[in-house]
Parts: C-alpha cells; structure tokens; sequence
C-alpha cells in the first residue's frame, strides 16, 4: 500500500525525492529504558550493540519488525558512554567521560566480565560538557576526541590531569590535560596529542582511504558547524585547547592570541554548515554501500539539534578536501538528537541513533532508515571546476538546456571569532553566466572568490525526466581554494628533519630551511635550466667567485635592524635575535602550486620571546620562470611590536654574484655581469633608496641568461599610495622595507600594537632567459590582482582583561 | 531477552515469559506489556527481597532517578562522585586543582573581576551499591575506597534529569549522596607493600575490573612495580568492609587507616584481608532540601536562570544560541515560524517555560527546550529577571 502511495504521489510530482526513497522504522525498547544510544556497531552475526549514556551496553539483533527488538545487557558501569568500536562477538572498545575502556566477555555467557583500563592520559575538569568519541586509527589503535568545558557549568575542585588557569578561561573551555583535542592511542598503549582546536566534536570517522573526519558544533569559534579533515598536528579553530601545545606555550592566553594569528592557524574546515541545515554535527559517517541509494562513498552527518541528516560530497581541490553539502533526509519522522549511524551488513538500512538528554528536549532511541529502490531525484555529485560548479543529477532532467534559468547562486561568509555562530556575512548574488552538460552540468559563475560559501538553489521547475521535483533543492559549497588551472609543472614536496625541498615539474626548485644561522631560511634556489639563482656563502664558504661581506645576508631572509630593542638582520652580534621555527602548519602540493605555511617565534637576545610570525610560502613555475610567494604576518603576541626606522629590513634575498652590479676584487669578485631596473624606470644603481612596485636584477649567470625580479604586492604598508622602499644594492642584496628611515625616503617606524597583526606580501620571480621575455610587467600585473589567501571575517580582538579591568576600576 | 538477569529458575521468569509472549502474540505494544506486569513484577520482587528497584528486576538501568542493586544484582555506577568533604591533600593528592576564574561573556569576549567558582566532585570515581546494606565510591584516580554508606546510593535526578526534561542542575549537577556514612578514607592510602606506603610510590595507575563469580568487581591497579587488586564487600556485621587485597609477587601487605579499627582476617605474602568498622557516622536524607520562596524576586529569578539551565541556550547580552536571547525581550515583539507574532509580556514568558512547544520564534528550531513545570514563585521570579535584561 505504501509502495503504491508514494507512486502516486511521484507521479502527481507534489511530492518525491529522498523522503519517498527512504523509509524511517522504530527499533522498539522496554518503555523503561532510556535509550540514550552513545555509541552503535553492528557484530559480524548482526547483532546490534548500543552503549547508553547512564552506562549499560545492550545487544540486540533487529528483525524484520523493529517492534520485535529485543534487547539484552551485555555490559554495564560506564559514565557517558559515546564512542564504541566492536572487536569482536563479546568484545568491544569504548571511550566515556573518564576513560578509554575495553570490555570483554572471557567466558562467553553473552555478559562482559573483564573492564580493561586502556587510558586515563587526559584530564576531566567535572565540567558535564565533556564529550568523547572514538574511531579506529586502522592499525589497532583509536583516535579519541575529547570535548571542552562549558562556561554554563563548573569546574571541580579537584579535577583530573593538570589544570591550567589559561585553559580555563573563554566560553568553551579547556581546563584540564588535552581537552579539546583528538588524542592517538597507539596500538602499544601510548597516548599522544594528534590534533587541536575542537570545541565538541562529538563524533570522529576514519574513511576508507584513512583519512580522519570531526564534525564539530557551531558555537564560540564557530560561524557555523563544521566538518574538518583532521591533519597530524592541525589547530582546528577553538583557540582554549591551545594551551596544551608546547608549541605556543609562550605567547600568553590562548583567547587573547592576535585574531589573524589564530586564522592562519586555523586548519578551515573543509565542509561548513549553516544553521538552514545543521544545527550541530554528530558523527560522520561514510556511506560503503551500492544497496542504500545512489550515493556510495559520499558523508552523511545527523543533526543533534534537528530531525535530519545531511549528505556531504568531498573533493580534494589545490592539495586539501572540501567540499559540498545538501540535506539528505528532512523529516519529521526521524527524532531529534541525531548522533551516531551504523549500517547493517545488506548496506540497505542504516541505524540512526539519537539522544538529547541534557542539551535539549530528549528524543532518544534507533531508528531504522531503509532504501526503498525509488532512486531520489536529487544531486548525485557535485565539483568545483575553474569557472564554477559541474553538477551530476540522479535521475535525467527535463530540459537540460533551460537548467541555467532553473538555479540561482549566492554565497555569503561566516565570521570566526568569539562570538557564538556567525549570520552570513558579505553576502553577494551571483550571475550564471553559461551551463552546459547532458550527463553532468557545467555551469560558469560570475564572481568565484576564494574563502566563501556558495549556495546554489535549484527552482521548482527543475523536474526529472519521471517528473519528480527535488526535497530540499538546495547545495552549498564551501569555496576555500579555487580549482587550480591543469598544469604541466606540478610540484611536489620531500621533507626532512630539518626543512622541505620543493620540486616543480620533478626538478629542485627550493629548500625551506628551518633553522640556519639563528632563523629559517630559503636556500638555495635552483631557476628553471638549473640555473643557481642565490650567494652560497654563508652557507657553503668554498664556492669560488664569491664575496665573504655580509655574513647575515643569508639566502632569502626576513629580519629588522632593530624590532622591539632586539636586532634581526645580523646574526652576529650580541645584540641579536632568532626568530625559530614552531611548526609547519600546514604543507601540500601536487598541483600546480605547493604550499608551506609555518609559525615562528621571534626571540630577543637573551630567548624571551617577543612575537610572532605566520609564513605562507608558495611555489610554483612555468617554462621560463619560478616563483616562490610569501605571505607574512607578524603577530604582535606578547607586547606591541616596535620596528624602529633602520635601512636593513626586511624581506632580504643575496643574488649569485653574477647578478651584481660591480665587482669586488678585493674579495675575489673580479667580473659580473648584472643590470638593474625597477618598475618606474630606474636603472642600476640608483634603484637604491626609490620606490617601487617591483626590482629587476638580470644578466647572465654561469653564462646563461638569467635574472630575479622582486614583487611588493600594492596592499603592503606603505605611506598613503606610496610604493615598497628598496634596499636595493650593486652587490646582491636586495631587500624591501616597509620600515627605512624617512630621511632616506622611507616609510619610517611602525608599532604592531599587541594582540594586533601585520600583513606583507612579496613575490620572488627567478627566470631564465633574457629581462623581456621574463615578462615582469604582466607577471606583475597578475600578482598586483591577486588576492592571496582569504583572510576571515573576525571581530575584532577584545581587548586584555589587565587593560580593561584596571582603566574600568579606574 | 532481558528478563534472563533474574535469578534462574524463577517462577517469576516463567510468568514473565508466558506474560510477554502473549502479549506479543497479540501484537501490543511493549508499553502496554510493561504497564501490565511491573505491578506483578515489583509484588513478587518486594516479597522477596524487601526493595523495588527496578535495577534489580530488570537488571538494566532505567529512567528510575535513585537506582539500587542488590546482593545478586550489584549496580555499578560510573558517574560523578561527592566529594564528602575528604580531606583533599590527604586523600586526593593524585587529582589536580580546580581554581576560580573570570566570569566571561560570550558576546563581547571580555572578562569581568566577578569569579565562577569550582564545586565539589570525583571526576572518575566507580560507585557500587549492593542494595541497603552497602554503597561504596571507589576511585580510579587514587586507587582507593574514599567512602562507604548503607541505606541508600545516589540520587541521579541533579544530573540524569527527569524522564521529560533530561534537566541537569546547572553549577550542582554531582549526584547526591542518601544514606548513612560510616566509613571516610583518611589520611595517606592505606595500603604498604613491604613496608612502603604507596602513596609514597609513584602515582597508582589504575588498570581495570574484572567481574568475579560473586558479580563483584575486583579493581585492579599498579603502585611502583606492584600490580595489586582488591575485592570489597561487605563485612560480617552492619557497617563493616571486607577488603581483600592482593598481589602477584607475594609481598608483604599491610593495611592501617588512622582512627580507623581494622582487623586483620588473614595475612600471607601476596593477599590480606581486613575488615574495617566506621570512623564515620553521617546521614543524608534522602529528599532534597528545597527551598520555599517566600516571595519573588529578580535575584531568585537570576539564580534560577543558571541553576535551572537556561543560560545554556538564551544569553543575556544580546549574543547568538540555540534560543533567543533575553536582552531586551520584554516588550518587544517576536515573530513566530506559524506566521503570527506577539509583543513579550508575562503570560507568553509563562508559557514560553512551561510550554515551549506552543510558539516558536522565527529563524530557531521546534522542541529544542524541555518544558519546565515551576512553582509559581519560580515563574515570576524568572519573568522578573527577564524583564530585568534590558
């Protein structure tokens, strides 16, 4: 009867898609057992385990009529329990409030009777709002995320695992040992730190490829909720965890770090949901079925707020996932508090847990969600091309040629900040501006902009060939890079204990050097023909034909004469600083480009650290030319950053010594042959000391033609519409410095004021050939375009409660 | 099926079974089933072992708020535990310590001088109750029995909630403690091994139970290189412990407690059993202390605001969250998902609490809150807060 109804109603076209494909069944409990399901598996003979948050584990094995489900307790004494993985029959690994605990059934009487501790290597604050899940690390150990505090409960008084006053501080907290992390327990029993910045991601999946997926809440630090690829080593978003990172011990509270700081660290979510159809995440779960519809392999995440489960479609785009997202099932018959999913063997049902209890109404207990085979007309996948999206329906639709008038785009940003959630901000519409397909359907945007979450609605004129309209006709596509243009020059990465080399299109283009002679540094640079673009010394010191001057002029090199009362361009002195190398936030190639993006510490003479930079690096090249881009931001973490007006700064590079301008007997440079120009026309020498957009050092090198051109990107600092200052000489160094004297011409000293960033950007061209085939001014064009990595929408920095607190008593 | 954890070859069992097949036989739902032999059930039971716990009957844990086992059927509960005013150098060295820190709002990200104050708790402690003639918190963390009671276990409903709300108690949620305490751990643990209190070992490390043929746990932990257990139950007289603890390398135990009689049942290398008598004599009621309001007030509505929750979802200064904020709410107008909109006033704050489900304002999901059934002081001590966040 139910067959034939949902027929009709295709057929009317009033109703179909995903609702009619999908049937939803009660699995039935005693009435007086609360089925708060915090964990489910199925066992290799169908049994269904479910461990209930008041700490009973119960088994059953669901038949035909769900009504006929009959439960039996397998195990009991378990605080919260939300994650569990089955071993075996009788055997199963569970992570609750205070432990990582295997439960086994030694004597097979169907009851466990042996509770293994495996670890209690986090710490428990007492606060309720601790949450934990786990997921296989597929070689026999698990990955555990453990959820921060609430600033709507309290703390104990005597907790468990170190307590931090730092941690403790903020909205969602993290006040005990590694709250807010996903932690590794290793298959030998060692627990380590994995990954940082998760408020409550109550919910972990590792995929099929291995790859490791969090879902996490919208809330403080997050604009709405999202789903993240878990890297080794990631910071996540929710600053309080932080302080359990040895990394940044030394730059104060956590909530306190500059705003653009905490963003460069932020690994973005690939997938962001909003508020319209997700309220919080449970846990992902990967479809690994052909039987439960069209969409094997692709993500669904139930609501734990709302009665539906979204469907999410991954691509990896420039070296990292993201990806799409759309409702899968919307309707009032599944209950709200959607958790946990687990598929029977057949792969035509899932089992989808709920509970509530605590955060909202309770609506707790399984639901069976079955395919019906009425394929649902809907969004099959969805990609990112280089002019917009190619979309592939379920079905064939009614005239493919008028899909264009059928969808409308829009996108919008989330604000990441303290508040809690974010409206959509920025928000723009977009044109169509072509679609084109049978199969799949490609449509050109106007206005694809990196860092932005695109919204695409399809009208209900949009019908498949049967005549069904599609539920929920919405996508949405969280833009964090654009599609890369396909690229002869792919480039790769090898890193090493201490750096990354970078190879473009299989040959060595760079190595990124953490630590040389007090600061990391890039050196050396092979051009394309394998030209040798950068001075070795002061790194190798027997390359013949080189000048022994300037040992601080060290490959491409950032510093100041003197930031804060400590020096940064020389190395050699008392005086003298080190900036030292944190952490590769993040590195990734394979396509056209690569990245690095690293955080440093700037250190004083005597090693107290002063501030902070993040460095994106990127790398790339065609037939004739490299180019290496740097980001920089310098963080004014612990005080304000003064950088006193000095002529050495700031961004430095030291050219072979073919490329200088004169020569230096004196040192054993006898002949060189360089020029020099900038972009406003000056020439050789006198290009020192000028403004300019970019300098050009060209000639030839080991007797190819060769040259270096340097790229200030407009939006650097700079007085009003004035151009980068250059310290620019005749002997291979060539620097640009937002911060040379006024009387030289320069822009003069200028103050990071703390808790304050700021942002710089430069490109290294190196090319081979000779000065007008390198095409500086177009290339210069493009960069001056180019907008760099997104930066968030962020509220502004609070302020420091020492300030605020004290001028208020005042 | 479930009923299987009563004692076998019941009669009960029989019943139970030719009961409930024929009620499926008539396809009823299990609702029905239930309404129609737990008065039967809890007779026979009450009959035999003088207790109702549904725990014990069903041996599963159901929506009952002050859950017991029994000899047969111990309950094992991991939860927060009371601390029990125990004397935290002395018997929690092994925990950390929880401080005040500034209060802090979400909106603007600014602290104030104003300080959240810690509570008191166990974070990872087992309780188990044997039924009234013993209860015991025994620590994970310490390793270590910290306290014994009879006549009664926890009262969950600050934590679990009631069956319809689900309602934590906001900065009280630690389960109560009912019963009479008679026994409090004191001073260093307990426990020497060859001559050498643990405590002055490196921190134990607890390594896990396992269920023995008396359906007792028997907790086991590491201490230095001494990997010892310990199986507790009660002793030969009312409030009397049995502890026996042993270990593999047959070592020399030795169990001493200050102001704390303990006899020692037996003694060879590798195992000892004691029995200890109370150094305590405390009873806590098993209703909770309630408050009455005498009169409404704005500051009572203010303590409510936390203590009852709301402040998860409804903040006061005007930030996002799961529900509206209250800032401003009274007298202004809200606009409902069915269409129709109202000005704020105190009858729909009323039923804005008992009724959450009647309206639902705009751009917020349905049945996200539970309905709270208040006196009627507390509702007009809530609508007077509200009206107070301007």
């Amino acid at each position: 009867m139910k067959k034939i109804l949902s027929l009709f109603l295709c057929l009317s076209s009033s109703l179909s898609g995903s609702v009619n494909s999908y049937t939803v069944e009660n699995i039935a409990f005693p009435n007086d057992m609360p089925p708060e399901v915090g964990g489910l598996a199925f066992d290799e003979k169908g049994y269904l385990y479910a461990c209930l948050r008041r700490g009973d584990v119960v088994i059953a094995k669901p038949g035909k009529d769900p009504k006929a489900t009959k439960w039996e307790v397998f195990a009991t004494g378990l605080h919260n329990p939300m994650g569990m993985i089955l071993i075996k029959p009788g055997h199963i690994i569970v992570s609750q409030m205070a432990e990582l605990t295997e439960i086994i059934d030694t004597d097979q009487d169907g009851k466990a009777d042996r509770y293994n501790n495996l670890s209690t290597d986090f710490g428990i604050s007492g606060n309720y709002h601790e949450t934990n899940a786990i997921c296989p690390d597929g070689n026999g150990g698990y990955y555990i995320a453990l959820g921060t505090a609430s600033h709507n409960g309290p703390t104990f008084h005597t907790p468990r695992g170190e307590y931090s006053k730092e941690g403790r501080r903020g909205r969602n907290f993290s006040s005990n040992q590694l709250r807010g992390w996903i932690v590794h327990y290793e298959k030998n029993g060692k627990l380590s730190p994995f990954a940082s910045g998760f408020r409550m991601h109550n919910g972990i999946t590792r995929s099929p490829d291995g790859e490791i997926w969090s879902g996490d809440n919208q809330g403080d630090w997050r604009g709405g909720s999202p789903i993240y690829n878990v890297r080794p080593g990631s910071f996540n978003g929710h600053p309080s965890s932080l302080v359990w990172d040895p990394d940044l011990k030394n730059f104060g509270t956590p909530i306190f770090l500059p705003r653009k700081m905490l963003d460069d660290l932020h690994n973005q979510p690939s997938v962001q949901l909003t508020r319209k159809t997700m309220s919080s995440c449970g846990e992902p779960f990967i479809i690994k079925s052909e039987n439960f519809g069209p969409f094997n392999g692709q993500m669904l995440v139930p609501d734990e707020n709302g009665r539906r489960i979204n469907r999410i479609m991954m691509e990896k785009v420039d070296g990292a996932w993201q990806g799409a997202s759309t409702l899968f099932l919307n309707t009032e018959e599944l209950r709200a508090g959607g958790v946990r999913i687990a598929m029977d063997a057949p792969g035509k049902s899932i089992y989808y847990a709920s509970t509530a209890r605590g955060w909202q109404r309770p609506d707790e207990g399984i639901q069976r969600i079955t395919y019906n085979g009425n394929t649902p007309f809907h969004v099959k996948d969805f990609k990112l091309t280089t002019q917009g999206f190619e979309i592939w329906f379920t079905e064939p639709i009614q005239d493919p040629e008028k899909l264009a008038e059928k969808i409308s785009v829009r996108s919008f940003r989330f604000e990441y900040g303290y508040r809690y959630g974010s409206s959509e901000k920025d928000k723009k519409e977009h044109k169509i501006l072509s679609s084109n397909g049978n199969e799949s359907f490609e449509i050109s945007i106007e206005g694809m902009e990196a860092g932005r979450i695109y919204e695409l609605e399809f009208s209900s004129k949009l019908l498949s060939l049967k005549g069904e309209k599609m539920d929920d006709p919405q996508i949405q596509y969280t833009l964090n890079r654009l599609k890369r243009p396909s690229s002869t020059h792919r480039t790769s990465l090898i890193k090493s204990k201490d750096g990354i080399e970078v190879n473009v299109a299989g040959k060595f283009f760079a190595k990124y050097n953490f630590d040389k002679l007090s600061q990391p540094i890039i050196w050396p640079i092979q051009g394309p023909g394998n030209i040798r673009m950068l001075r070795d010394y002061p790194f190798k010191k027997d390359t013949t034909g080189e000048a022994k001057d300037h040992p601080h002029h060290r490959g491409i090199f950032i510093g100041h004469q003197v930031m804060s009362g400590a020096g940064f361009w020389h190395n050699q002195f008392k005086t003298s600083g080190t900036v030292e190398h944190l952490k590769v936030i993040e590195s990734r190639s394979g396509e056209d480009r690569a990245l690095i993006k690293t955080l440093n510490a700037w250190k004083d003479s005597e090693g107290k650290t002063i501030g902070a930079d993040t460095r994106t690096m990127t790398f790339g090249g065609d037939d004739v030319a490299r180019y290496l881009d740097l980001e920089i931001n310098m963080h004014a973490t612990n005080q304000d950053l003064v950088f006193e007006e000095f002529k050495d700064g700031f961004v430095g590079i030291r050219t072979h010594p073919d490329l200088r301008l004169t020569p230096s007997p004196k040192y054993g440079v006898n002949k060189v042959f360089g020029n020099a120009r900038n972009s406003v026309g000056g020439e050789g020498k006198k290009i020192w000391g000028k403004r300019a957009d970019w300098v050009h050092y060209y000639g030839t090198i080991e007797g190819k033609e060769a040259g270096i051109a340097f790229f200030s990107h407009p939006s650097n600092l700079a007085q009003k519409g004035e151009r980068s200052w250059w310290h620019a000489r005749d002997y291979g160094l060539i620097s640009a410095n937002p911060f040379a004297p006024t009387k030289l011409g320069g822009d003069g000293k200028h103050t990071i004021k703390k808790g304050q960033s700021l942002k710089l950007r430069y490109r290294f061209v190196f090319h081979s050939g000779s000065k007008d085939d390198a095409g500086i001014e177009e290339r210069f064009a493009d960069y001056a375009k180019d907008p760099g990595y997104p930066t968030s929408i962020m509220p502004p920095h609070p302020g420091y409660p020492e300030e605020y607190l004290s001028k208020k008593s005042k | 099926m479930i009923e299987n954890r009563l004692p076998r070859g019941s009669f009960l069992i029989l019943t139970l079974i030719v009961v409930k097949t024929f009620l499926q036989f008539l396809n009823i739902l299990p609702l029905i089933a239930l309404l129609v032999y737990s008065p039967f059930v809890q007779d026979a039971q009450a009959q035999k072992n003088n207790t109702l716990s549904p725990y014990v009957q069903k041996g599963y844990l159901t929506f009952e708020l002050k859950p017991m086992g029994s000899r047969e059927h111990p309950l094992i509960l991991r939860t927060f535990a009371p601390t029990m005013a125990l004397p935290k150098n002395e018997v929690l060295p092994n925990h950390s310590r929880g401080l005040p820190s500034p209060k802090y709002s979400p909106s603007s990200g600014k602290e104030a001088t104003k300080q959240y104050q810690p509570i008191d708790g166990i974070p990872a402690a087992i309780a188990v109750n044997l039924g009234k003639p013993l209860s015991y918190v025994w620590d994970t963390t310490e390793c270590r029995l910290l306290y014994a009671w009879t006549d009664g276990f926890l009262d969950m409903k600050n934590y679990w909630g009631t069956r319809e709300s689900g309602r934590r108690k906001g900065f009280g949620y630690v389960p109560r403690l009912y019963g009479f305490v008679f026994y409090k751990a004191l001073g260093k643990h307990p426990l020497s091994i060859d001559g050498k209190s643990i405590s002055d070992l490196d921190a134990p490390i607890y390594s896990g139970y396992s269920i023995d043929s008396d359906r007792l746990p028997v907790y086991e932990y590491q201490s230095g290189e001494h990997n010892i257990s310990l199986k507790i139950q009660p002793g030969p007289s009312t409030q009397t412990l049995r502890l026996e603890f042993s270990t593999t390398e047959k070592e020399a135990l030795q169990f001493s407690s200050p102001t704390t009689q303990v006899e020692t049942i037996s003694k060879i290398p590798g195992k000892l059993t004691v029995v200890i008598r109370p150094n305590a004599g405390e009873q806590f009621s098993s209703d909770e202390k309630k408050e009455i309001i005498k009169e409404p007030t704005q500051e009572i509505g203010e303590k409510l605001y936390t203590s009852l929750g709301c402040i998860a979802c409804h903040s006061l200064d005007g930030g996002k969250n799961h529900g509206p904020t209250l800032k401003g709410s009274f007298g202004s107008k809200r606009e409902f998902l069915s269409g129709a909109s109202l000005v704020v006033d105190e009858a729909y704050i009323r039923e804005s609490i008992e009724n959450p489900m009647a309206k639902t304002v705009k751009g917020y999901l349905t049945g996200m809150m539970p309905p709270y059934k208040l006196e009627q002081a507390e509702y007009d001590s809530l609508i007077l807060f509200i009206k107070s966040v301007r």
